[in-house]
Formats: C-alpha cells, structure tokens, sequence
C-alpha cells in the first residue's frame, strides 16, 4: 500500500505560470488561455494550450540545459524549491531523488539544430543539444537546479510518463533508496508532436469535446507540473496512496476498444490503495476528445465505478502529453487543498452533447463541489502509445 | 525484503540487494550471435559480421514490416529470452532503457516537416521512446508493468533501482530488462553520445538468495569509471571472476559483490 506525502507542488500550463491563477482559471473553467497555432505542414491552424507567461532563465552555469522545456521544469521547480530546501537540509542531497516524466524532452531545441542544418548542412558553431535533447537530461536539469545528488531518471511512455512517475517516486521511497523525491512531468509545444498528431487525423480546429458525440480529437499542451514527495507521514495534507499500471496489448496507436487495459488500471490503483471504487469522490479523465479514447474509457469507468463525478481537464489546457499525468494529478491536488470545507472540482466543459453510443458518466459543472466528512480521494487517468495505461489515487486526509 | 547488511561509506549506508540474473541475450550489429558478443565482452577478438540486421523471425510478418530497427534488436533478444525460461508473463515487469531509442525515426521525421511533407502516421506512432517495448506486449501480449528508463549514462543504474522495487513489491515476479541504441544519423551523431555500435541486451532478473550477486547504489568501494555503456562494463564484470565491480556514476555509483 502506497502512502506518502505530496508536501508540495508547482505548475505551469496554459492557465498560468503559479497556482494562484491555475486554481482561479480551473475551477471557473476559463477556456480563453487556449490559444490558435499554424501547423507547419500542411499550415492548418489548431488550438493549443501554450504557457503565455515569459518563463525563467537558467542561471549561467546552467546554461547548457536551456530550451524552452526545462525552463518550463525551472518555472515549476521555482514555485517549490523552499520546500526542496528542506528535505535537502532535513535528509541530506544525496536522499533526495528526482524521477521525471516526459515525452518531448528538449524536442524543440533539437528541432531547432535540425531546423538549421537542413537549411545551412552545418550545424551552429557551438551547438550541443545533448542535455537537452535526451531524455535522462529532463531529470538532470532539476536534480542540478534542486542541488541534490540522488537517482534522477525520466520515464518516457508517451501519454502516460508523468503518472508513472508516481509509482517509481514510492518505489524509491519504499525501497529505501531515497528520503524524498521530487517528481512529475514536462513536454513542450513542437512540430513533431503536433504534424504527428495532425497526420493521425487525431487533432481538432477547435475546442476539444471530450464525451461528446461530436467531439473530434484533441488539442496539445505543454507545461510541467512538480510535487516533491517524502516519507513523512504529517497527520494532514494529501497522499500518494496507489498507482496501477497495465498494458492493452492490443495496437501501437489505438486503445483496446471494450478499454480492458484502462479498467486493469484503474482497479490496480484501488487495489494498492486498499480502496473500494465507492471510497474514490472524483476522477480526472484522461477524456482526450478523441472518438476512441473516450469511448473504451467511458466503457472502462463504468464498469469500475457507479457513478463517479468526473471531468476531462483538457479543453482548459491541452493534452500535455507527457506531462498530462502530473499536470491532472496537480490539479486534483489543487482541488483537495483549496480553502474552505467544500472540495471544489474541476469542470468538465463541452457541448453537452452526449453520446447515447457510450455509458453515461456523471461529468461536472463549473461550481460542482464535495463535502465529505473524512479522507477525500481522487484519481487521474493516462493512457498512452503501445496501450501503456496508467491511474493514479491520490488522498487528503 | 531481499537486503542484507550493510557496509558503511563515510556516513552513509548503503543496503544491498541480492539478484538473481536468471539469463540475457544480445544482438549487436558487429556481433549478432550471442556467443560472439560474449566473446567480445570476454576481451576476445570474434569475427566481425557485417552490415548485420535483426531477423526478429518470431515477431508475425504483420508486426515486423511496422517494427522500427530498436524495435526488432529488442525483441530479437527478448523473445527468446523469455521462451528459454519459461517466464511467466503475468507475473513479469517489464523495464526498457534507453538513452535516445527511436532517434533515427525522430530524425527522419524533422527531415519530412522540413521539407514539407506529411507525416506518416506509423513513423509518428513508431517516434515515441517506448515504442519497443509497446511491440514487445504486442507480440507476447504483455499486460503488466512496462515502463522505459532513460538516465544518460546511469540507465542501467536506474533500472537496477527499478527492479530492486518491483522484486521487492513481489517477490515471485520477474524483472525483464532490455537496453537498445541505435547509432544516431547525421546530424544528431554530432549532437548526442553514440554507442559503439548498434545492440539490444535483455536480462532477466529474479529475486536473489545468498549466492547471487548483491547490487548496491551508492558504490561501497572506490568507482571506476567505466566507457558508456556501462552495461558492457556490468555484463564483462558479471561473465568474469572477479569478486566486485564498484561503477561510477552521477549519484555515487554502484557496487556489484558476490
């Protein structure tokens, strides 16, 4: 059974770069951050959910590591680094570990490289994307900024890489390797991504529409989310409390139709929680927009759950990817610390057309909230590529 | 738990962690038997095949025409690997590491949106960096934990750590592990580290008992630093008689003790 600390976290996506904008724009489902994009083939324009907000500079002995995705991991890292600075002081730099999601690494500064070595057949003088370009580079440039000295690795599975995280987190905990570990997802806005996605018919020109009979495809994001987990047990605050990982087996692109792999796990999820699927108040869908995600997700929740308030946070910022996981995981951390008895939750914004082809799930309203005496839990969804599915239940108490 | 006592290093302690490598395989382009690679991690000279390529022959016809070429080295050295020992696949976890895996795909597909062609679906399906291992659990339909590691030079580091927590979480599962590069076309082979060659190593990994090599991160001894990949260095260490190998690393190194 999973049961450690989320003690802190930091955001950055479409709806801002600090968590005081991101809750205000979230719970009041402000879809006005998603911003218009020209494709650079083909020159369609889509909707994305780009960071509008300058991001931070790497300091100058940082250098190397700077593109535009580790400084949306520095932008996050900024808003919890005092709290890095503790469990640095507490458990030493060498206890503190850092286990990164994330798909795109620095694609957009490779992309850049390639961009002028096509046209000139040299690259820059001086031009060096190694850190930047691979994966591992996406956890080594928060573990330099963070000035800790344990593991740090990314995990990279498309879609589902951020949640997964959560489960190689505890796995460093639980194991004893690490006393605290800081943990998420970053992806950045590139060409790659978004010709790729076009070229699989799966982007849509305007919002996207999860669930709804005419919902078409998916907008992308980027942005990175942060938490910093540890083994402390404080008598409040919110948990990691299970992770379930599956795989379809089915297609490389495609989810399993009747969503097998989806329901294995979520249902691993509740297992390791110890937790019935009543015991869970809200589910964050992984709810694309896409006519084949939602339908075997829709199928795949109601067979786990009865009745399960949930939303699909995408049409506020984007499928992140990469970084979806942690970012859907931070906003239901958001809703389980926000002011005041009630749990407010995140709203699912569409057209409200329902498609009568799929179960009816109970999806959320702006204004919707909880209160529930006791622990409030809830859980994120990701599903990716290659059938990698991945749930995560999280816990306040 | 499967930890042993402890030495100490300075005022640290470190844990170790018996493991039991029940069996791997490797292809590499200059060496596509087993035996050969072998031999060149023993320090003999074997003969150098040329222009090798995976036949990843077990792989359905359908599969393999979609197979990127990681994609084939992993599964000609996971399959079978796994048919060899009977694995139970129910019960196994399944951890890819990697450094760049699908850069060739990457690459080729900047070389289309510079030029202004569409994407192919199947080549931006293939680009992800866990695309072997999506294959892998569609031809062994694998429906358990697969995660892919990528930790620059401390891949192999990473995924010991992995395993240490899957075997840890159940101790009758099995830990199947599977490294692949391929050589970086132009002109990433001037941007990020290449390997000597072009490979796929799959090892399998059970809980350990007290005659199995014990794993241990940070390192308990003085580190060497080993050439990338250090996967090589572990295997020739592993295939040897010597008593330790202590790594080299980003976060302290790690040590190997029988």
């Amino acid at each position: 059974m999973a049961n450690f600390a989320l003690t802190a976290v930091g955001m950055v996506n479409a709806l801002g770069d600090n968590l005081h904008d991101i809750r205000a724009r979230l719970f009041a489902g402000d879809l006005g951050r998603m911003s218009p994009l020209t494709l650079k083939v083909g020159g369609s324009e889509v909707l994305v959910g780009a960071v509008h907000e300058d991001l931070p500079r790497f300091p100058p002995e940082l250098e190397a590591f700077t593109c535009r995705n580790n400084r949306l991991s520095l932008c996050a890292y900024q808003q919890i680094q005092a709290e890095v600075a503790r469990v640095r002081a507490c458990y030493g730099a060498n206890r503190v570990g850092v286990v990164m999601g994330s798909s795109t690494a620095g694609l957009d500064a490779s992309e850049q490289a390639f961009a002028l070595w096509y046209r000139d057949g040299k690259l820059p003088d001086g031009c060096d994307v190694h850190l930047k370009h691979e994966m591992g580079g996406v956890s080594k440039a928060i573990a330099q900024l963070a000035g800790v000295t344990g593991p740090a690795y990314t995990v990279s599975t498309a879609c589902s890489s951020s949640a997964k995280v959560f489960a190689s987190a505890a796995g460093l905990l639980a194991s004893g390797f690490c006393d605290a570990v800081i943990t998420g997802g970053v992806d950045v806005l590139c060409h790659i991504p978004l010709n790729g996605f076009n070229a699989l018919a799966s982007l849509c020109e305007g919002h996207s529409l999860p669930m709804s009979r005419n919902r078409t495809g998916l907008n992308i994001g980027e942005g990175a989310a942060l938490f910093v987990m540890t083994r402390e047990q404080p008598e409040h605050g919110v948990f990691l409390r299970g992770v379930g990982e599956s795989c379809d087996a089915y297609h490389m692109s495609a989810p399993h139709p009747e969503g097998v792999g989806a329901e294995a796990a979520m249902r691993a999820a509740l297992a390791q929680a110890g937790t019935a699927p009543e015991a869970v108040h809200y589910l964050n869908l992984h709810g694309t927009g896409t006519p084949l995600n939602d339908a075997m997700e829709s199928k795949a929740v109601a067979r786990v759950f009865d009745q399960i308030p949930c939303s699909s946070t995408k049409p506020l910022i984007g499928h992140g990817l990469g970084m979806a996981g942690a970012m859907e995981v931070g906003f239901c951390y958001l809703a389980l610390t926000a002011a005041g008895e009630a749990v407010p939750l995140p709203p699912h914004l569409w057209d409200g057309a329902v498609d009568e082809r799929l179960p009816v799930l109970p999806l959320t309203q702006p204004g919707d909230c909880l209160t529930v005496d006791g622990p409030v839990r809830m859980m994120s969804n990701s599903f990716a590529f290659g059938g990698n599915n991945c749930s995560v239940l999280i816990e306040r108490r | 738990m499967s930890q042993t006592a402890s030495h100490a290093v300075g005022s640290e302690s470190a844990a170790t962690h018996p493991l039991k490598l029940v069996g791997w395989r490797a292809w590499a382009e200059p060496y596509p038997e087993h035996a050969d690679f072998e031999a060149f991690l023993r320090g003999a000279q074997p003969p150098i095949a040329d222009g090798a390529k995976p036949k990843a022959a077990a792989v359905p016809a359908r599969l393999r025409r979609r197979c990127t070429l990681v994609s084939k080295m992993v599964l000609e050295t996971s399959l079978p690997l796994v048919d060899q020992y009977g694995v139970d696949l129910t019960r196994t976890n399944l951890l890819f590491g990697s450094r760049n895996s699908e850069i060739n795909i990457l690459r080729n597909l900047l070389n289309d949106i510079e030029g202004g062609e569409a994407l192919s679906p199947t080549a931006f399906g293939n680009s992800v960096h866990h695309t072997a291992s999506g294959y892998f659990g569609l031809v062994c339909k694998h429906q358990g934990v697969s995660r892919t590691i990528s930790a620059n030079q401390d891949t192999l580091t990473c995924c010991m750590l992995e395993t240490v927590d899957l075997l840890r979480r159940d101790p009758e599962a099995w830990v199947l592990m599977v490294f692949a590069e391929e050589m970086p076309l132009p002109p990433f082979d001037q941007m990020l580290a290449s390997p000597p060659f072009p490979f796929a190593v799959a090892m399998l990994w059970r809980r350990g008992g007290p005659d199995d090599p014990r794993f241990s991160m940070p390192a308990l001894g003085p580190v060497t630093e080993c050439p990338s990949p250090t996967l090589f260095a572990f295997l020739s260490w592993y295939l040897s008689e010597k008593r330790e190998l202590h790594q080299a690393g980003s976060f302290g190194g790690c040590s190997w003790l029988r």
